[in-house]
């Protein structure tokens, strides 16, 4: 099988993963080797980080995801997947791509941030905010107006001076009614999990291969009863900061590993560089609406 | 221990600081809580890396910014009561 790219790594994989690019780089070895075999159900000396996690002395990992399989991920970048009986591969890839990256970015000391992202500008900007804020769906719209996308779900970042983003894949998971209101048909698109009406969708345009420099972070929140909606950028470096954490995906995993340092580093780097922007919108607000604001905001 | 122009102040080893424009934020990690420190206070923070007695640092401070003698002293005070009551600091004497 061929190898693919990752976040700038060189991944060898038992699991297809179609929505990756292919390496197209030297003939380094593997960076992330994925493979299928046997995991024990506890780790040695693991301590419980989560009810899915345990993370041992050596900042080795053990995801257990129930229905889905247990994922054994080193230091060294192997990882090895004992899947359940009736776990779909969508499934597999899934947490594959999303808590497993998420968990090899600490153990390297890179910044995840639970983004997705598209490039406007020659930049990524990225859209930051809590599962079911419409960060996908944001992204998607931006697609299909030829942005390019550089992520979903897990935006990496590197820690260096300036941060530049190591893009992930054009995959997005979108809900049936995101997809429907784009005008884009769910046949022959891939469940996100067994019974659940999201879907994967690989953006037809090409991904990104190379890093790129952040442009602009946009925290996705909810306006409130009586709140205005609009976009707004956060001036005060705390407040910058305390979204830049709670952006972060899986914090509490940097923080297990030692690698809280390098996190503060890297969102006080991305305070002092990179303007930060709230985008307040209704809950009913259609998913259009604020393309045009934010692509003007990010050209300033 | 309470404050007092005799107070020698030294500040706790804080490994995880960085500056953002003109702010300098200190990240308590044990506590899980920032603290950002505007110009002056940044100024003031420097100075603590060695021992100092509060009624030196005042006076380095009415040396350094213009304000009322009285203003002053009481802005340090109150900061530095601050960063005790955030364990940022040893108070002794």
């Amino acid at each position: 099988m061929t190898d693919r790219l990752l976040c700038g790594w060189r991944v060898r994989s038992a699991v297809a993963l179609p929505e990756l690019l292919e390496w197209q780089g030297d003939d380094r070895p593997p960076d992330l080797t994925v493979r299928l075999g046997a995991v024990d159900d506890s780790l040695p000396g693991g301590r419980t980080i989560s009810p899915w996690l345990q993370i041992d002395g050596t900042g080795t990992g053990l995801l257990e995801v129930p229905m889905v399989g247990r994922f054994l991920v080193q230091r060294s970048g192997d990882i090895t997947i004992a899947p359940q009986p009736e776990a779909r591969e969508a499934e597999i890839r899934l947490f594959l791509l999303g808590s497993v990256l998420g968990l090899v970015c600490h153990q390297r000391g890179l910044l995840p941030l639970h983004a997705s992202s598209v490039v406007i500008e020659d930049g990524a900007v990225a859209f930051c905010g809590h599962s079911g804020m419409g960060k996908s769906t944001l992204a998607l719209r931006f697609a299909q107006r030829g942005h390019a996308v550089v992520s979903d779900d897990v935006c990496v970042l590197d820690t260096g001076s300036p941060a530049p983003v190591r893009p992930s894949f054009p995959r997005l998971k979108l809900w049936r009614d995101a997809l429907e209101d784009a005008a884009l048909p769910t046949e022959g698109l891939e469940r996100n999990r067994r019974g659940q009406d999201k879907f994967h969708f690989i953006e037809p345009q090409a991904g990104v291969r190379g890093p790129i420099p952040l442009r602009a972070l946009f925290m996705l929140r909810r306006a409130k009863h009586g709140e205005q909606e609009g976009i707004e950028r956060l001036s005060a470096p705390l407040d910058i900061l305390a979204a830049l954490e709670t952006g972060t995906f899986r914090m509490q995993i940097g923080r297990a590993l030692g690698a809280e340092k390098a996190l503060f580093q890297a969102h006080a780097l991305i305070a002092g560089t990179v303007p930060v922007y709230t985008l307040r919108r209704l809950p009913d607000a259609p998913p259009g609406r604020w393309l045009d604001a934010i692509a003007a905001t990010v050209r300033g | 221990m309470p404050l007092s122009p005799n107070s020698e102040i030294v500040r706790r080893s804080h490994p995880f600081e960085a500056a953002i424009g003109d702010t300098q934020v200190l990240l308590d990690v044990e506590q899980g809580f920032y603290f950002g420190l505007n110009a002056v206070a940044s100024r003031i923070w420097q100075r603590l890396e060695h021992p100092v007695r509060v009624r030196d640092l005042c006076l380095l401070l009415k040396a350094e910014y213009d304000g009322e003698e009285a203003r002053i002293d009481a802005e340090v005070f109150a900061f530095l009561a601050q960063l005790e009551a955030q364990n940022l600091i040893d108070v002794s004497g």
